[in-house]
């Protein structure tokens, strides 16, 4: 049995931050129904169609990437039907994870007392850029607006350049997000007996960016500077990427106690021109090579890797960050694994509307008649395949 | 909840910062989590230092209890260990009590393979996940995101992780050790770039000034460019500048090829605006502008005033800042961490 076995989630999330999230329940064993609408879809869905070849055009690498261990639902919640049927989902199910812009939710007439007079021990996680509350609440935002706003690019950057972001590739807040929203949402799950009522987490990505730079607050709150900090970090002397005889970058962290067994490699103290030394010796050497030296002096040194090439070294320092679905595609994977029950992809990312009869028959109860009555007004969409049963 | 964090001596400073972070989450929403004796000898020390204190141990410590000054101490490690719920330690420490109760036992160790544990820095092992690839200029050096990113993700893992553990445990059954290592954890974070190179796509480097996304002068400092594709229309309109009405930036892989003439053109509408008037903009457009503030700045920013996010608690002589747990569950936020 997996860690959250018995939990069914309701996933309102798109793109990466409320997806990625439910992603990670449904890892842990929760049954996680995407829930998409017919007038509106993940865009994710439709984020860069790379392979022409695809199958399925609803299906991006990105999306599949990402939502792969779901179901999925495809419901109008702006229809009165929809909605009410939403609600009846909401009565079978936990949690509810959204990251909409906000507002959206209330709306849609489902704001949290709404979904607890539905189901009194409910658990709403709603992830958004600045909170729930506050004046700029409304404050539109992606990934790395948040790191502008949160103080992380204030100290992202060359020591005499500009503040820096993780920018469209990384949009490290998204990706973050994920940890800590799923991590809230189980220890209310974990807690649930222990209280009688459900749970409200709103969930700050701008704080979130702010809290992982939590010394930079203690410094700066106590007068100490904080600015753009380029490499170098304590505890080491030095520690920056130097450019290698073939035109690769190598990270190096020097502590003060390795300079004596950098001896037999350059020539220097940190007094001394350490870094330019390193900078003429590591010019001299492949990259490969001149890791290969560095550690065999007990300096960490590594190769600055772009995507393909750490792709390329799977196994030999990661193995579970990505997996293959079961058709073969490469979807995100696991930042944590257990010995005894081991993660798994065991489902591919719905295909739209996917399982929309086996969600409203199975979880809400709807009688065929009813499913019928929610097509005809185009308020649910079926699988192609399912739509060729209805009569 | 009954957290210890055990690290070994030998422990590498990433992986006691990112059980150090486990753990100051737990302690923010209640847990009692007590330092066992470790490592921490020298981040404690390390620069910028408060009142002969790190800054990273003022801000990981806070509301910890040192093993020292445990009620129970003198019954010794093991029965701390035995008495806990969750134990964070790496894997030298798990060897040396293998069986420690019914303690959830939450690893973190650098990489999937045990044999290079002391080979890499949080830095080097950044460079080893890509994560630095992505960031800075093309013509320079490969840069890091500001603080210990790599490290406090591998945290948020390990809670994650235990969490998971302590819902398995409720429901009658077992996980297992709980494994974490900051390799996966780097590119789990970077999975984009990885899995794009299988796909087709660009390759994804870091692009500098030609990013699309990017931080830009104003009056009084920096703001950042971002947008979508629905934000690109709003954004022209508000820059009213003729070198944007191409129609052909209608298109954005034609936008990702100028990207330069166009935040070129964006800067200079906004060197005349300060960061206060850009957020003005931000929120009445609706656009994800980001004005780039600085962590004294974000003490008297109006949101974070709203929520009380951040608050002043007295450590010896000093007023530190310290931010609290982001999150605000049902209506009510957790207190900072107590006075270490």
């Amino acid at each position: 049995m997996k860690p959250l076995s018995g939990c069914r989630v309701l996933d309102l999330g798109i793109i990466t931050a409320g997806a990625a999230t439910s992603a990670l329940l449904a890892d842990f064993g929760a049954e996680v129904i995407k829930v998409e609408s017919p007038t509106y879809r993940d865009p994710f869905r439709r984020w860069l169609s790379e392979r022409p070849a695809d199958a399925d055009p609803s299906l991006s690498p990105f999306f599949r990437a990402t939502n792969r261990n779901k179901l999925g639902l495809s419901l109008n919640l702006k229809h009165e039907l929809g909605r009410n049927a939403f609600l009846r989902l909401v009565e079978k199910s936990d949690v509810v994870v959204e990251n909409f812009r906000r507002g959206v939710l209330q709306k849609l007439g489902l704001d949290f007392e709404t979904l607890r007079a539905a189901n009194p021990n409910i658990i709403l996680a709603s992830i958004s850029s600045q909170g729930e509350t506050g004046p700029e609440a409304g404050y539109v935002s992606y990934g790395s607006t948040l790191e502008a706003v949160g103080g992380l690019a204030w100290t992202t950057g060359y020591e005499d350049g500009w503040p820096t972001l993780s920018g469209v590739d990384l949009n490290y807040p998204d990706q973050i997000v994920a940890l800590f929203a799923s991590s809230m949402i189980m220890t209310a799950w974990l807690g649930r007996d222990e209280r009688d009522a459900g749970v409200h987490l709103d969930l700050s990505q701008r704080e979130l960016t702010s809290y992982l730079s939590g010394e930079a607050f203690v410094a700066v709150g106590a007068g100490l500077a904080a600015g753009p900090e380029g490499n170098a970090q304590a505890p080491y002397v030095l520690q920056d990427c130097f450019l290698s005889a073939d035109g690769a970058w190598v990270a190096v962290s020097v502590r003060n106690s390795d300079i004596s067994r950098l001896g037999p490699l350059v020539s220097a103290t940190e007094e001394h021109g350490l870094a330019r030394a390193l900078g003429e010796w590591m010019r001299t050497h492949a990259a490969s090579r001149a890791v290969e030296l560095l550690a065999a002096e007990g300096v960490a040194a590594a190769e600055a890797l772009d995507g393909s090439a750490v792709l390329e070294r799977r196994g030999e320092i990661w193995d579970q960050a990505l997996q293959r679905s079961p058709e073969g595609a490469l979807v995100k994977g696991f930042p944590v694994q257990f010995d005894d029950c081991p993660l798994a992809i065991t489902r591919e990312a719905p295909s739209n509307a996917a399982d929309s009869e086996d969600v409203l028959q199975r979880v809400g109860g709807f009688t065929r008649a009813e499913i019928d009555v929610l097509l005809s007004a185009g308020v649910v969409e079926v699988a192609p395949a399912a739509l060729s049963r209805v009569s | 909840m009954r957290i210890v964090e055990y690290t070994s001596q030998n422990c590498p400073l990433a992986v006691e910062l990112a059980l150090s972070f486990a753990g100051r989450l737990a302690s923010d929403l209640g847990a009692k989590v007590t330092i066992a004796p470790g490592s921490r000898t020298e981040r404690r020390a390390m620069s910028p230092s408060l009142e002969g204190v790190s800054t990273l141990s003022h801000f990981l410590d806070a509301g910890k209890i040192s093993w020292s000054d445990e009620p129970s101490g003198e019954g010794g490690l093991a029965a701390l260990l035995r008495g806990a719920d969750v134990v964070l330690a790496d894997g030298m420490a798990h060897r040396a009590f293998p069986d420690a109760g019914e303690a959830i036992w939450a690893l973190v160790s650098m990489r999937s393979d045990a044999a290079g544990e002391h080979l890499d820095s949080e830095f080097t092992l950044s460079a080893a996940c890509g994560l630095l690839d992505l960031i800075g200029d093309p013509e320079r050096r490969p840069l890091r995101l500001g603080g210990r990113q790599l490290a406090y993700a591998g945290g948020l893992s390990a809670y994650m992780g235990f969490t998971a553990a302590l819902c398995a445990r409720k429901a009658g059954s077992r996980t297992g050790l709980v494994r974490v290592n900051l390799a996966d954890v780097g590119v789990w974070l970077n999975w984009k770039s990885v899995a794009m190179s299988t796909w087709g796509a660009r390759s994804a480097s870091r692009l500098g000034h030609a990013a699309e996304w990017r931080t830009v002068r104003c009056s009084d400092g920096w703001t950042a460019v971002v947008y979508l594709e629905a934000d690109w229309p709003i954004l022209r309109d508000l820059i009213d500048d003729p070198r944007l009405r191409d129609p052909r930036f209608d298109d954005r892989s034609v936008r990702r090829a100028n990207a330069a003439l166009i935040t070129g053109a964006i800067e200079d509408f906004f060197i005349g605006l300060s960061r206060e008037q850009l957020r003005d903009l931000a929120l009445e457009k609706r656009i994800p502008l980001g004005p780039v503030w600085s962590p004294a700045e974000l003490e008297h920013d109006p949101q974070y005033v709203a929520r009380d996010f951040l608050r002043r608690v007295q450590v010896g002589g000093v007023a530190v800042l310290r931010p609290s747990a982001p999150v605000i569950w049902n209506g009510q936020r957790f207190a900072a961490g107590a006075a270490s």
